[in-house]
Order: C-alpha cells, then sequence, then structure tokens
C-alpha cells in the first residue's frame, strides 16, 4: 500500500463554487487484488468459495472466468496475476476485512484516480482524459492483462484506469447528497448533460462514465470488468461511514 | 505417555461447536435471506445480538438515525400507524426494528431515550446499532442509498423493508404515512 496525503476532492457533480468534500489521509493498494490473491482468501473463508456463497451476496455468474478442477473452482495459471472480476461488492468487502482493511470511499479512489503520471491532477495535462476515454471506448478483454502493467501515477499507484473497474464503499451514494444547493437536482444528475453543464470539470467525461456506472450497481452483480483493490484509514479509529 | 493441555483441548472444543453453529447457520437462514449477515448489534437495552435473532417473526425495518429531524420521523410514525393498523392477532407476529446509520452518536442509551420519546411499544421494537461497516452492508442487502454529508447528517432514501419470518425481503415501500394501509395488506400476503 501506498500513503495518500489528506487533501481536498470536489465531487465531479458539484458546481465550481461548491464547497470541496475533505478526504482524510488514507492507504490504498499499488495495484487491484489479482484472481491468485483472491483464491488464497476464499481457501481460508469457505463462506465466500463459489459454490457456498449466500446467494443474497452475489450473482450466480460469481467468479465465473475460473475452471472447475474436480471438485474446485480456481483460476488457471494464466490468470494468477490478472485482476479478479466477477466479484460483488460483499465479496470484495470481506476480502478487504481478512486483511483488516476496507474498499476506498468513491472519494478516495477519484482523488488518486484524477492524478497522472507527473501530476497530483491529471486534468492540467494535455491529452490526460483523452487516454483515459480511449480505454473506455475499447471493448474488455476476454483474457485481463496482469495487474501492474500501467505505469504508476503521481502517487505510485497503478491500474486505476486501462485494465478494470473497481468497487468502492459507497458506491451507490452518488445520487442521494439531496443538500439545499441548485447543484444537486438529481433530476439533474440523472441525465446526461444536463448536470456537466454546472460541474466542477464539464470536461471530464470519463468521471462522468465512472458516476454513472456506479449508481448502476448493486452491491451483488459480479460483472466480468468490475474488480476492487483494498484501502485503510490513516487512523483506523476515526472511520466514519 | 502423551500429556493433553486442557487449554488446548478446550480451544479444540470451542473450534468444533463455532463449526457446528456457522454449519447450522449456513443451513438454516435461507440463501436469500437478509439474515445471511453474520454481522453482530447492540440493542436499546445494549443486549448483544445478530439480525438472525430476528427471525420466527415477520419484521418491518428501517434505516435511521435518531437526530434525524426530515424523513426519519415520517418512517417512524407511519411503522406505528402499520403497527395500530394491526389486529391483536397480527401484531404478535410482527416485529418492528430500527437500526443506525450513525452507530457513533446513536449509543443504546441514544437508542432508548428515543424510543421513549417516541412512545415506541417495546414488545415490538427493537432498534439497533452496531459498526459503521455493518450498516453499510446491511443497506447494501436491503438496497438503501445513503451519503454521510456534514455535521453526523445523512442522506438516505427513506424505505421500509417488510421481512418474512426467515427474513427475505418481501416488499419494500417509501415510509410516508398513506402507505401504511398498503403495507398492512402486503403484511398479511405472506
Amino acid at each position: 500500500m501506498v500513503a495518500i496525503p489528506g487533501g481536498d476532492y470536489r465531487p465531479l457533480y458539484m458546481s465550481k463554487d461548491s464547497p470541496q468534500t475533505q478526504v482524510r489521509a488514507f492507504n490504498i493498494d499499488v495495484r487491484p487484488v489479482t484472481n491468485q490473491q483472491y483464491w488464497l482468501f476464499i481457501d481460508g473463508n469457505p463462506r465466500w468459495q463459489p459454490l457456498t456463497i449466500a446467494q443474497i451476496f452475489a450473482e450466480p455468474q460469481y467468479l465465473q472466468h475460473w475452471q472447475h478442477e474436480g471438485k474446485n473452482i480456481l483460476p488457471t495459471d494464466e490468470q494468477l496475476n490478472s485482476p479478479v472480476i466477477n466479484v460483488s461488492w460483499f465479496a470484495a468487502q470481506a476480502y478487504c476485512r481478512s486483511l483488516d482493511k476496507r474498499l476506498p470511499t468513491v472519494a478516495e479512489w477519484e482523488r488518486v484516480a484524477s492524478a497522472s503520471e507527473t501530476h497530483a491532477d491529471g486534468s492540467q495535462e494535455k491529452g490526460y482524459h483523452q487516454r483515459i476515454l480511449e480505454w473506455y471506448s475499447q471493448p474488455s478483454r476476454k483474457q485481463l492483462a496482469d495487474v501492474g502493467g500501467n505505469a504508476p501515477n503521481f502517487w505510485g499507484v497503478q491500474d486505476l484506469h486501462g485494465l478494470i473497474w473497481e468497487w468502492t464503499e459507497d458506491f451507490n451514494s452518488a445520487l442521494v447528497s439531496g443538500e439545499s444547493r441548485g447543484d444537486s437536482n438529481i433530476d439533474q444528475r440523472l441525465f446526461c448533460a444536463a448536470g456537466s453543464q454546472g460541474a466542477a470539470d464539464p470536461s471530464d467525461y470519463a468521471a462522468f462514465m465512472r458516476f454513472g456506472f456506479r449508481s448502476s450497481l448493486q452491491a451483488k452483480f459480479t460483472l466480468p470488468n468490475l474488480g476492487f483493490r483494498c484501502a485503510s484509514s490513516k487512523d483506523q479509529t476515526n472511520d466514519k461511514i | 505417555m502423551i500429556k493433553f493441555n486442557p487449554v488446548i483441548i478446550m480451544k479444540l472444543i470451542g473450534l468444533a461447536l463455532l463449526l457446528v453453529v456457522s454449519q447450522v447457520h449456513s443451513q438454516t437462514v435461507p440463501q436469500d435471506s437478509v439474515y445471511q449477515l453474520n454481522s453482530t448489534w447492540l440493542d436499546q437495552d445494549g443486549n448483544k445480538l445478530t439480525l438472525s435473532s430476528f427471525s420466527g417473526k415477520k419484521q418491518v425495518l428501517s434505516l435511521i438515525y435518531t437526530h434525524c429531524l426530515h424523513t426519519c420521523p415520517t418512517i417512524v410514525s407511519t411503522m406505528q400507524s402499520i403497527e395500530n393498523k394491526l389486529s391483536e392477532d397480527e401484531t404478535q407476529n410482527v416485529g418492528f426494528i430500527l437500526v443506525s446509520l450513525t452507530p457513533d452518536t446513536d449509543t443504546p442509551e441514544v437508542l432508548r431515550e428515543f424510543a421513549q420519546k417516541r412512545h415506541l411499544n417495546m414488545e415490538n421494537w427493537s432498534l439497533l446499532t452496531g459498526s459503521a461497516e455493518d450498516a453499510r452492508s446491511l443497506a447494501m442487502v436491503l438496497d438503501v442509498k445513503y451519503q454521510n454529508v456534514t455535521d453526523n447528517e445523512v442522506n438516505h432514501s427513506n424505505l421500509m423493508t417488510g421481512l418474512d419470518k426467515e427474513g427475505r425481503i418481501k416488499f419494500q415501500e417509501i415510509g410516508v404515512m398513506n402507505n401504511a394501509a398498503k403495507a398492512v395488506g402486503e403484511l398479511k400476503s405472506f
């Protein structure tokens, strides 16, 4: 994990003059969790194995990219170092908890992911948004590449863009911040173009896509391009919801 | 001769018991039950319990926080109105659960005070507080969306969830007064 200093973050759907969200200092995994790491976890936690997991915690597609070998379901050799996918939010949370970690919040994830290779605020770099969008426009590959293939960003964190989408702790909360300000009209945020008018950075289409994607998820969804990484608070005790 | 260390033996017995208990748990709680969550909570009297201890009765459950000024009082009033609309027989089979979204401040004492202030009939009601993580997991299972905003306030969807005797979700209604009669009808339908 690497330490990320505290700082301000302005949720995308807020207007330029709305107050920023404070993100406390935290730690985050350098790379997404791999199939091998996840396999080790369920090996010691039968509750989360594909054949025993309760259906309320995951869709039937849970870990469906793994292979049946006799009585077991395991990743293939080629999959060992690629990111684990087809996992639900519950499963991702259980994995992180088993290591005394947690999932990163949306604010934490976006704060780290807004850095380019050279700037903490990647949007200042020419072509930054464009590169992310180019990845978004490509269909997911059947066999995902190994983690760590993308250059570390400003904070030393890899694969935030270009490999998979990632679960966040509060992924489904973007639509409920009904603050009594003009910029948080829910209807505005539900429809594509309207909200961008007042947004902090209307050119950051990539972030709009992430917020849209997240709010379409349910915690038990298992998708072939959705994995996760873990985070932890700097001071574990002051961890708010 | 092999000597048996009593501490190790006790530990082994404990481990065996734990295995049996967890086995029984996963066998008796249906796959699609909210009670699959094995989190532990404190009720208004400080008793430690798991959600599966609510099995055996139908339950109406909402996520709230006690200092909430807007939607929460409406949810609680709506649930009370449901309680009043049930016949005496039906009341015996329905419980009402309020789970705190701000566990840091909603201690059992605060919950107890809240229950007294709102004149909740504690034969039928339970108020729970737990860890922030467990509250979020419960919200995820119920698909209730919420977000912490400044000053310990929480924006959340004001849903009431009806659970059957084994913790399966049977209906969800917005917690407003004119949904009380509808919820009563739904409670009778399963």
